[in-house]
């Protein structure tokens, strides 16, 4: 099922993460060093411009491609047909895999291209068959399709995007089938119980190891959800929302506005309070957000003093808050502090670990020199391994 | 990091039980760090203040409300440089005064250019304004070692004597109207190379070395650029351009400094860029060389990279 061998991800989880405790100091550079090459692995992992500009690149490719298609072989008017858009696609992730199988890539924007765009061709495809086979019900097909699809797509190629996008999917499915055959209850509680629960979801999954590879798309998963959950409640921005991307059906609590006034206020307050509770970053980040949403939609709909009025109060609020909490904060009192989490690099790296190191060293030393053998002798036999 | 990969790093005797324990401690939050939140919320206080003070000041530009606008931009830019003052010697950790000073050369420089709006106390000469910001951010850059502050320096002493270009009359008319940019440019940064070098040698803030020398390599690049553009004869420039590139490369692998190769490569780039663009007619072709250019650009630098991150 998943693409990639799962010591491989897993060696790779265990890298970042030693990176991330070098990088706040808890670990030493030849600790790191160690590690690294314990958890030696063979997949590409580039850095974040490496990335950037080999996404960028494949991304062209991929749109030369699928215009070189659209110009061989037009569609009745010239145009581009939805087999244009599904073949390209398939297209995508069939080099995908074989990309994967010889060079190992991993978030290094060339999988990440193909998989995207890939994904994204073939939806536009599979959606705009739809609209001419079931012009009725094209949308709600189309999102029916496209959910297993991209929780298949976030498994297999452990990527982010295709996690979030199935989860916006999921929202989607619920939001077209609630308006096909309607529900019990108001829709805006529909859609934040099936946020909530994807959130206590992923909350669980978080601490599992053998999901250690999925953290991130886990964690984006709870940011959306935690999102999710503010926005049906804020029914205001969600009509919005939905308006700008074409649906009409009106989202209310069934008469009750007031509970839609309760959720907006109250939520982003509750997510921040917890979040300093249960200590859980993410919580009290979306929070901070969402009580950033709360101040617009108040601004929007009750405009009581001018814009430049309200952004000098905000302003000067902030400022003035965020230095009093730091000056509080700043004797450790309750466990908040406002500086950084006081660490400092520990004194030696244990005997044992440096014997290791050594025996890795050697090892990735043999298996250069085999490497190597390999291409000048054509074959790794020659050498006698 | 959750416990069972902490546990597992211990097992392999990678860390010390005593690391173990200290990271067990800091994963599970026993103690809180708000840092990072209570930073955003100040930024974000200090940009809605910001917005809402320029909005406000849009709105009175012609009542009296102005007056005391101005006083106040000069009061939170003198405020904001007493926190950095205060921050810089109570041992806080590098960077952490950096924001303070940002926000005050900020608004130092909102505050000076709409007193010179509203009042006019130099007259029609904008250049003084300019003067004014770049002297004041000089002194701040030496007295918070900062070189945010440096870099804007140049900025407003380069303005002040006449380094500007108009990017709307460059596509409008195809040239650069003003052709003394050439010279001021090349002395200008000519100058901030050879501070820059004397800094290095006479041991002075070793740290802003980097600093004159990239924004030396921007003005003397720009006047280069602009001299290409401008002069009908086209050689000597091209010549100061491939000179540039060349010692910009080479300071770049000297000093380690991508910036300065990044800089080099993107000025070079665009003379040859404007040198091809004259060359070839045909806009198809035009359009396969930026492509093919830019794929090679970016290979070029990423293996630059490597053997700037290797060597």
């Amino acid at each position: 099922m998943v693409a990639y061998h799962p010591y491989w991800l897993e060696a790779w989880s265990m890298i970042r993460d030693a990176e991330r405790l070098a990088r706040s100091r808890m670990i030493t550079d030849e600790q790191l060093k160690i590690i690294r090459a314990a958890f030696m692995n063979p997949l590409y992992v580039p850095r974040t411009p490496e990335r950037m500009a080999l996404y960028l690149l494949t991304c062209i490719a991929v749109a030369a491609m699928f215009f070189i298609g659209v110009h061989a072989f037009p569609g009745e008017l010239g145009e581009a047909t939805p087999a244009h858009s599904l073949l390209t696609g398939l297209l995508c992730i069939v080099v995908l895999e074989v990309l994967l199988r010889v060079k190992k890539p991993f978030r290094a924007g060339v999988d990440d291209a193909l998989l995207h765009l890939g994904l994204a061709l073939i939806l536009v495809g599979t959606d705009r068959l739809m609209r001419e086979m079931l012009p009725a019900s094209a949308f709600l097909g189309t999102a029916l399709i496209a959910l297993p699809l991209l929780i298949i797509a976030a498994i297999r190629y452990v990527d982010r995007l295709a996690a979030a996008a199935a989860f916006v999917g999921l929202l989607l499915a619920a939001y077209l089938m609630y308006d096909t055959v309607g529900g019990r209850y108001p829709l805006p509680l529909v859609l934040m119980g099936l946020s909530a629960a994807v959130y206590a979801w992923q909350r669980n999954a978080h601490a599992r190891h053998t999901l250690l590879p999925w953290a991130d798309c886990l964690t984006w998963l709870g940011i959306l959800s935690l999102m999710s959950f503010y926005l049906a409640g804020n029914t205001f921005v969600l009509q919005h929302i939905l308006g700008v991307a074409g649906f009409d059906r009106a989202v209310t609590f069934a008469g009750l506005a007031s509970v839609s006034y309760v959720f907006t206020l109250c939520v982003p307050i509750l997510y921040v309070v917890a979040g300093l509770i249960v200590r859980d970053r993410m919580l009290l980040r979306v929070g901070l957000v969402v009580e950033g949403l709360t101040l617009a939609t108040t601004r929007y709909y009750y405009q009581s003093v001018p814009l430049e009025h309200a952004l000098i109060i905000l302003g000067f609020t902030l400022i003035l808050f965020s230095v009093a909490t730091m000056h509080i904060l700043r004797p450790k009192k309750t466990g908040f502090t406002f500086t950084k989490v006081p660490l400092q690099i520990p004194e030696e790296v244990p005997v044992n670990a440096i014997v290791l190191y050594d025996r890795f060293t050697a090892q990735k030393e043999a298996v250069r020199a085999f490497e190597t053998g390999k291409k000048q002798f054509g074959g790794g036999a020659s050498l006698g391994w | 990091m959750n416990k069972e990969s902490l546990e597992y790093l211990y097992r392999l005797h990678f860390i010390t039980r005593e690391q173990k324990e200290r990271i067990a401690r800091v994963v599970s939050n026993e103690v809180f760090s708000l840092h990072d939140e209570l930073r955003w919320i100040l930024w974000v206080g200090a940009g809605s203040l910001l917005a809402g003070m320029i909005a406000f000041a849009y709105g009175t530009i012609n009542t009296t409300g102005q007056s005391i606008l101005i006083a106040l931009l000069f009061v939170l830019s003198g405020t904001a440089f007493l926190s950095a003052q205060h921050r810089s010697t109570a041992s806080e950790p590098a960077g952490a005064s950096s924001v303070y000073v940002t926000i005050g050369c900020i608004l130092f420089a909102v505050a000076v250019g709409f007193w010179e709006y509203a009042y006019a106390p130099f007259g029609s000469a904008w250049q003084l304004v300019a003067l004014v910001c770049g002297g004041v951010f000089l002194v701040v850059a030496y007295r918070y070692d900062h070189r945010g502050a440096l870099g804007l320096a140049f900025v407003g002493i380069g303005l002040a004597i006449g380094l500007t270009v108009s990017p709307l009359s460059l596509m409008m008319q195809g040239y650069i109207v003003r052709t003394e940019l050439i010279s001021v440019g090349f002395a200008y940064g000519g100058l901030l190379a050879v501070i820059g070098s004397f800094q290095q040698y006479l041991n002075i803030k070793k740290h802003f070395t980097s600093a004159f020398m990239l924004g030396a390599g921007h003005f003397m690049f720009v006047a280069a650029l602009a001299g290409l553009v401008t002069d009908s004869e086209k050689l000597p420039f091209v010549l100061i351009i491939l000179l540039l590139c060349y010692a910009g490369t080479a300071y770049a692998r000297r000093a380690r400094s991508f910036a300065a190769l990044l800089t080099s490569c993107i000025y070079g780039y665009l003379g040859a860029a404007y040198l091809v663009s004259k060359a070839i007619a045909d806009p198809s072709l035009q359009l396969a060389y930026i492509i093919m250019s830019c794929a090679a650009v970016v290979v070029g630098l990423f293996s630059f990279r490597k053997t700037f991150t290797e060597s």
